[in-house]
C-alpha cells in the first residue's frame, strides 16, 4: 500500500473566546497530536463522539484552520504551502461537509455551485475552461452523482438533503481531486437516504480511485464504507486498526463501550447484549484528565499508571494501534447475532 | 426515591380503557403553498406501563402526530378528523385551560433539544418546581426538597448544587436528564419522548434509554417514544408502530415486527441500514426516491412510488391497517408473506 496522506503529530489549539480566556492564557486543544497515514485508495474511518476533534482534525488537513505538526500528500510535504501551490493541495483534497443545508450558496444555482470551483482550478492550473467546456463537464458530473441534466439550473431549496449531499459531492468531486475527507456526510439525512448516498460514495471512490477519510459518529455506518477505523476521544487517536479486527476484538475499554453502547436493531440480540453503560459524559478539553485521558470514564481504569502515565499509541499487534495501559482486558460486547443467542 | 403523586392527578374515569388510544386522526397544516396533509389516519393505543415506539422519518408525521395529542399543534395547524382518548376522556375540543392542567401532570412531553427547550434563564431548580407549583399544593420548601429528590432520581450528580445552576451549566446529556426531571415531577401515566436521544452521543444516549426504562419500571408510566432510530427501538420498546407518509403503515409487538416485517416499506428500513454485523462492503438496499410531499389528501398508498411490490390497486385505492397474523397489522395490499 502506498502512503496517500501522511500525517505526523498534528495538533490543534484554540483559544476559547470571552471569560478572559486570552488574559488567563487558557488554550483548548481540540486535536492533540494525531500521526496516522491514509493508504492510496484506501478508506480510513474516524468515529468517536462530539467534541472529540473528528471534524477540526479534518479542517486542518485542507489547512483551513492553524495547526502544528507535518502533512504529507504523496510524499510531497504540503504543511507550509502558501499561494498556488496552497490552492492546488486544496483541489486535491477536498471536503464534503456534513449539513447539505448551510453547505450550499443558497443564491448559486447547480451550474454556477458546480462549475465555479472547476474555472477557479482551471485559471489556477494557468488554463481556462470555455463556457461550453464546464456545461459538459457539470452534466457529467450530476449524472456521476445521479442527478438528472436539468437540475443544472435549479438552486439548492428546490432540493431534498439527499438530493443536496450528491450536489455537495459533485462540486467536491468537480476539480478531480484524489482524496475525499468526508465530515459526517450522511448524519443529517434518512436512514433509506442514507443508504443511497453511502452507495454512491462507495461507487465513486472506485471508479475515481480516490483515497477517502470518512469521518462519523455512527460506527455502523462507518465500519460498512472504511478498511481501516481509527477511534477518537479528546483529541486523540486511542485505537486503530484494521476494520474487522476492531469490530471484532476491539482493544481500547472506550471502543468497548462505545460498541456496546451501539442499539442493535435487532430486538432478540439486543436484549442478550452484555451492557457497558459508562458514567458520565467526555470531559471538557479545557480540563484533559492526567494519565490516561479516559481513566476517569473507564471500567478498568487503575489509580496506577491509569492516572498518571498517558499511554501514547502504540502498536499492540502487527497493525493494531491502541493507547492504554490494559488493552484487551476489557470483554468485548457479543454483536454478532450466533454469538448473541448463547 | 420520594412519595410521588401529591395528589396532583387529575381523577379520570378509570375502565378497561388503553391508557392512550388514538384513532382515524388526520391533521393539516395551512402553508403558503398550500394544504400539507401531514397526518391521515393515524391510530394506535399505549398501554400503562407500555413503552410504544413510533417510527419513521422526517416528515411522516410521527411528532405532528405526538403534539396533537397534547393539544399543542400551533395555529396552522387543525385536527380534521380522528379521535384521541386519554383514559377514555377525548382529549381533542379541550379548552387550553382544561389542557394545561393535563400537560406536565397526567400528559408530559420530552423533546429532542434540551436546550431549546428549557428556560435559559431560570435555574434547573426552578424549572422543575415551576411544575411542581402548577399542579400541586406543596409548599415552597416543600418543591424545593422534592425538585432536589428528582434531580437525583434522574441520575443528576450534586443535585442540590445543580438545582442552582443554569442550564447552560450543562453538557447535552445533563439537559436531558433536567428535563426527564421535569416530565416526571408530577408522576404521569403517559411520557410521550420525541427523539429524545438524537442530539446525545451513544454513550450519553445509553445512558438516558437506562433511566427511562427505570422510570417505566418504577412508576407504571405508559410511554410513547418517537425516534428514527431502529436500533433504538429494538432497545426498548414492546409494540412498534411504523409511520409512513402520514400514516401507520405497520404496527406490531417489536419482536415479531424486526423477525417478520410485513410491509414493503418495513422490510426495506431495515435492509437499508447498516449493521455492526453484517456484510461490509456489500451495498447496501437503499429505498430508490423519495418519501412523498402531502399536498393533498393522498389517495391509495403513499409508498406506492418506492415500493417493489406494488400493484395496480395500490395507486387508488388505499389499503387500510388490517391484522394479517396475531398482533401484527399492515397497511398493504401485496405484504411480505412471513
Amino acid at each position: 500500500m502506498t502512503v496517500m496522506l501522511e500525517i505526523d503529530d498534528l495538533r490543534v489549539t484554540f483559544t476559547p473566546r470571552g471569560g478572559g480566556a486570552r488574559r488567563r492564557r487558557l488554550e483548548v486543544t481540540a486535536v492533540d497530536g494525531v500521526s496516522l497515514a491514509v493508504g492510496r485508495r484506501e478508506t480510513l474511518g474516524l468515529v468517536g463522539e462530539s467534541g472529540c476533534g473528528k471534524s477540526t482534525f479534518a479542517n486542518a488537513l485542507v489547512r483551513l484552520v492553524p495547526f502544528r505538526g507535518r502533512i504529507r500528500l504523496d510524499g510531497h510535504d504540503v504543511t507550509n504551502l502558501r499561494g498556488r501551490a496552497l490552492v492546488n493541495y486544496r483541489r486535491r483534497v477536498q471536503l464534503v461537509f456534513q449539513d447539505p443545508y448551510a453547505s450550499l450558496n443558497p443564491r448559486l444555482n447547480v451550474r454556477r455551485l458546480i462549475g465555479e470551483p472547476m474555472q477557479f482550478a482551471a485559471r489556477a492550473a494557468g488554463g481556462h475552461d470555455g463556457r461550453d467546456d464546464i456545461d459538459r463537464q457539470v452534466t457529467e458530473l450530476l449524472d456521476l452523482v445521479g442527478l438528472p441534466a436539468d437540475a443544472a439550473s435549479r438552486y439548492p431549496h428546490e432540493f431534498s438533503g439527499g438530493q443536496r449531499q450528491r450536489i455537495g459531492l459533485a462540486r467536491a468531486l468537480s476539480v478531480k481531486p484524489e482524496v475525499i475527507l468526508a465530515d459526517e456526510p450522511v448524519s443529517a439525512l434518512d436512514v433509506s437516504i442514507q443508504a443511497q448516498i453511502i452507495n454512491l460514495l462507495v461507487d465513486l471512490q472506485t471508479r475515481l480511485d480516490l483515497t477517502l477519510v470518512f469521518i462519523a459518529h455512527d460506527l455502523a455506518v462507518v465500519r460498512h464504507v472504511s478498511d481501516r477505523v481509527g477511534v477518537m476521544y479528546l483529541g486523540r487517536v486511542v485505537e486503530l486498526a484494521a476494520t474487522d479486527e476492531l469490530f471484532q476484538r476491539p482493544l481500547h475499554p472506550y471502543t468497548v463501550a462505545l460498541l456496546a453502547a451501539v442499539p442493535v436493531p435487532d430486538p432478540d440480540v439486543q436484549a442478550s447484549r452484555t451492557r457497558i453503560v459508562l458514567s458520565g459524559d467526555a470531559p471538557s478539553p479545557l480540563a484533559v484528565p492526567s494519565g490516561c485521558r479516559f481513566h476517569p470514564r473507564c471500567p478498568i481504569a487503575r489509580p496506577e499508571p491509569c492516572g498518571s502515565v498517558d499511554p501514547g499509541l502504540v502498536e499492540a499487534e502487527p497493525g493494531r494501534f491502541v493507547a492504554c495501559h490494559f488493552p484487551g482486558e476489557l470483554q468485548a460486547p457479543l454483536t454478532s447475532p450466533g454469538a448473541a443467542r448463547r | 426515591m420520594g412519595v410521588v403523586g401529591h395528589g396532583a392527578r387529575l381523577t379520570w374515569g378509570s375502565s378497561e380503557m388503553a391508557l392512550l388510544e388514538v384513532d382515524d386522526l388526520a391533521v393539516r397544516f395551512r402553508t403558503l403553498r398550500g394544504e400539507v396533509h401531514a397526518v391521515n389516519g393515524v391510530a394506535l393505543t399505549v398501554e400503562a406501563g407500555e413503552t410504544v415506539a413510533l417510527v419513521g422519518e422526517s416528515g411522516s408525521g410521527k411528532s405532528v402526530t405526538a403534539l396533537s395529542i397534547l393539544g399543542l399543534l400551533g395555529r396552522a395547524a387543525s385536527v380534521t378528523r380522528g379521535r384521541v382518548e386519554f383514559d377514555g376522556q377525548s382529549l381533542l375540543g379541550r379548552s387550553e385551560r382544561e389542557l394545561r392542567r393535563l400537560r406536565g401532570a397526567s400528559i408530559s412531553m420530552i423533546f429532542q433539544d434540551p436546550m431549546s427547550c428549557l428556560n435559559p434563564v431560570m435555574t434547573i431548580g426552578a424549572q422543575v418546581r415551576e411544575v411542581l407549583e402548577a399542579h400541586t399544593d406543596m409548599s415552597g420548601a416543600a418543591t424545593r426538597r422534592r425538585s432536589v429528590e428528582l434531580l437525583d432520581e434522574v441520575g443528576m450528580p450534586d443535585p442540590a448544587e445543580r438545582a442552582n445552576q443554569y442550564p447552560h451549566q450543562f453538557s447535552g446529556g445533563m439537559r436531558q436528564r433536567a428535563m426527564i426531571a421535569i416530565a416526571i415531577a408530577c408522576t404521569p401515566r403517559l411520557l410521550i419522548a420525541d427523539e429524545p436521544t438524537t442530539a446525545l452521543d451513544v454513550t450519553v444516549q445509553a445512558q438516558i434509554l437506562d433511566l427511562l426504562r427505570r422510570l417505566i419500571a418504577d412508576h407504571g408510566m405508559g410511554l410513547l417514544l418517537i425516534t428514527h432510530d431502529l436500533g433504538v427501538v429494538a432497545d426498548t420498546c414492546s409494540t412498534t408502530n411504523v409511520m409512513y407518509g402520514g400514516r401507520i403503515v405497520e404496527s406490531a409487538p417489536t419482536r415479531q415486527l424486526f423477525g417478520s416485517p410485513a410491509h414493503p416499506y418495513t422490510v426495506a428500513l431495515l435492509r437499508s441500514i447498516p449493521k455492526l454485523d453484517g456484510d461490509r462492503k456489500a451495498r447496501l438496499l437503499a429505498i430508490e426516491g423519495q418519501p412523498p410531499v402531502l399536498r393533498a389528501d393522498p389517495v391509495g398508498c403513499t409508498f406506492v412510488a418506492r415500493c417493489g411490490r406494488s400493484l395496480d390497486r395500490c395507486r387508488d385505492d388505499t389499503p387500510a391497517l388490517v391484522e394479517i397474523t396475531t398482533g401484527q397489522r399492515c397497511a398493504c395490499w401485496n405484504p411480505v408473506a412471513g
